[in-house]
């Protein structure tokens, strides 16, 4: 998936607003009443807004292409060849789907539940693993989960939106 | 002279079979403990000193501290596995490992990656505990050079030069460093106690949530784990891409380590000094040691995809600022870090009072001196440990990928909630992601928004007093003044770089368009 030239102008222009929603608060807001509250927030955001509106501009000269600063490797020959930019695309749609599944998951039925729950439904349905390791990962994920996080450390788990009703 | 010594030889002696069995066991139970926190995200050394603290109370100060510095001491050494493993910071001192430790390990060097910050967090940590021994004389005229005008330079200093130098594009480094600086703003203000940019009009009740600030952790795992995740999910592939001998990796990291000697002195230097300044820590350490790094090194290019100098420079440096830090707690009781202000609850338990006694050989020096050994000690015993068993954790790169992503999405909405037992910090934890996610895709570089973030009160509270101290003047004192200069000298230099990149490349295209003609 190559970066677009309207994603990376829309994504310069977010760092725009969120300095002008700075500075608004800090002159319109707070900062009417509490005016050492403001300081560092203008001190800091005037500067920033210039610099992020020079890179908005910038990035709306620039052609798509970009060099990344943080490139993920350097090309290898013995390297996988990269995938289809369809193929990338809907795995990446699938893998935040999982990101956010675990996060609604744990929302919703607390860690406790959530974690072998969620590890089984990805082995078996995100990545078609067969039964065997789906089940051990599965287990064992949940042995070091329990044992360490739980009964060793023993960090309070809330138990989940829906399920706090019933306890 | 021959008193400081013998003070020295005791610290030894008490920490150690046969004198004192008891302290060192105590000190492997420490170690045990640091050990997991630092490899456990989420869990910092703050809070286990915290929940450590009360089992203190029957020991003597030689066994109380033997305890506790054992663990502090080695949770930035072990935290530096999963940074470089996972992309996962085990430590937030140690997130600027992960920079260029988890590239490595993905291009098949992490057995390279963990030799070196592992051997560079042991030199680090002699450094900064002999740094403690020597300054214990010395220390007061070191601090009192540095006043509040200073420190919020510096803390612009540490920002600017991280944003010029970790990436390509300088402006993108500067505006992502401001915006670290106003992540850090979020929350209640320090000085009125006024919610500012908590999105009240947004959140209704929820803001609630935000008047505690945004949580370095979640943004840190969310910046830096989220994105690898989806991109291992995505590739289909293990951690590492290629296949490399394990073990021969390792003691390449070593090697490393002594052919960079100059850079892992200068990084211990700096870890220590910035130890050694109230307030800053080990999060600023890392940084302005990894900005070190890549300011020092001729191949800027390399840094963020991997090279060795990223990861020796913060590995020294967060280990030998726990020397340096120990240095205004002991001399003047004033903590140089969360945790050795919770370690000052130690002293209280004990009935010591920090100040001249514990630096007068006939009183607690040789206490202040075991505390130098108990640092050096457990970091030998940490690293030898971790050397042992590097092969099979270098085996976990090699592992594939769908095994893991389980594994790291719990460690990361772990490591997000277990910092405030909140589930807000778990959606900060995705919202970061989404943005480092399209940082990555966009070509924005990720550490100067956490410096910001870290810095970012430091600074403001020092601009506060500088100000209120000395209004405008403060801006020529001769210490701001020179900072200034470091600033302009650090924004300009890459683009002095790229103008003399582009002007030796012009002559030959000349000579060719002249031939064409």
């Amino acid at each position: 998936m190559s970066p677009s030239r309207a994603g990376r102008f829309a994504f310069a222009a977010c760092f725009v607003l969120v300095f002008a929603y700075v500075l608004a608060e800090a002159i319109w807001g707070y900062g009417e009443t509490f005016r050492r509250a403001r300081l560092f927030p203008l001190a800091i955001g005037i500067p920033c807004l210039l610099l992020a509106l020079v890179v908005l501009g910038l990035e709306a000269r620039s052609g798509s292409a970009a060099p990344a600063s943080e490139p993920a490797l350097a090309p290898d020959p013995a390297a996988e060849p990269p995938l289809e930019p369809a193929v990338a695309r809907r795995r990446t749609l699938a893998m935040w789907g999982w990101v956010l599944g675990f996060f609604l998951g744990i929302w919703l039925l607390g860690f406790t539940i959530a974690v072998p729950v969620l590890t089984f439904l990805y082995l078996k349905l995100g990545a078609g693993e067969r039964w065997v390791p789906t089940l051990l990962l599965t287990v064992l994920l949940f042995v070091f989960f329990y044992g360490v996080f739980d009964s060793a450390l023993r960090l309070p788990f809330p138990p989940g939106v829906l399920l706090e009703p019933l306890l | 002279v021959l008193e400081y010594l013998q003070a020295f030889g005791a610290g030894l002696v008490n920490i150690l079979p046969p004198a004192r069995s008891d302290v060192f066991l105590m000190m492997l139970v420490g170690i045990a403990i640091g050990f997991a926190v630092g490899i456990l995200p989420g869990l910092g050394a703050a809070a286990t000193i915290a929940l450590m603290l009360p089992f203190i109370f029957t020991m003597d100060p030689f066994m109380a501290f033997a305890f506790l510095l054992g663990a502090k001491a080695v949770t930035a050494t072990t935290g530096d596995i999963t940074s470089v493993l996972f992309g996962v910071p085990g430590e937030g001192v140690t997130a600027a490992t992960v920079v260029d430790g988890h590239p490595m390990a993905k291009s098949g060097e992490a057995g390279r990656a963990l030799g070196a910050a592992l051997m560079s967090s042991l030199v680090g940590a002699i450094f900064g505990a002999f740094c403690l021994a020597l300054a214990i004389p010395i220390v007061r005229p070191l601090v009192m050079l540095v006043g509040a005008p200073e420190f919020f330079m510096l803390a612009l200093l540490g920002i600017t030069y991280v944003a010029a130098l970790s990436g390509g594009n300088v402006l993108k480094g500067l505006v992502l460093g401001g915006f670290g600086l106003v992540l850090a703003m979020v929350g209640l203000a320090p000085l009125d106690s006024v919610p500012r940019y908590t999105l009240d009009w947004l959140l209704g009740d929820e803001a609630i949530f935000l008047w505690d600030g945004i949580s370095l952790i979640a943004v840190t795992v969310g910046l830096f784990a989220i994105p690898e995740i989806i991109e291992l999910g995505t590739s289909g592939t293990s951690i590492a891409r290629q296949q490399v001998g394990k073990l021969g990796g390792v003691m390449e990291g070593v090697k490393d380590t002594f052919r960079q000697w100059k850079l892992v002195l200068s990084c211990s230097g700096i870890g220590a000094y910035i130890g050694l300044l109230p307030g800053l820590g080990g999060g600023t350490a890392q940084w302005l040691a990894y900005a070190h790094a890549v300011q020092s090194s001729p191949d800027k290019e390399r840094f963020g995809k991997g090279a060795v100098e990223g990861v020796l420079g913060p590995g020294a440096a967060n280990n030998s600022k726990e020397g340096g830090d120990l240095i205004p707690t002991v001399a003047f009781g004033v903590p140089g870090s969360v945790s050795t202000a919770i370690l000052l609850g130690a002293f209280i338990i004990q009935g010591l009072v920090p100040g001249p006694a514990m630096l007068d050989p006939a009183q607690h020096l040789p206490l202040t001196f075991s505390m130098v050994w108990i640092i050096v000690v457990s970091n030998v015993i940490t690293v030898a440990v971790c050397f042992l068993f590097l092969g099979q954790l270098v085996k976990i790169t090699h592992m594939k990928g769908t095994y893991l992503i389980p594994f790291l999405l719990l460690l990361v909405y772990l490591g997000g909630f277990t910092v405030k037992n909140a589930f807000g910090d778990l959606v900060l934890v995705v919202l970061f992601g989404a943005v480092g996610w399209l940082m990555v895709r966009y070509d924005w570089p990720r550490p100067p928004l956490l410096l910001g973030l870290v810095l970012g009160g430091i600074a403001e509270k020092n601009l506060f007093i500088a100000t209120g101290a000395y209004g405008a003047g403060w801006l020529l004192r001769p210490g701001v003044i020179l900072l200034a200069l470091l600033i302009v000298v650090g924004i300009a230099y890459p683009f002095f770089e790229r103008w003399r990149a582009r002007r030796a490349a012009k002559p030959p295209l000349l000579v060719g368009a002249a031939h064409e003609s």
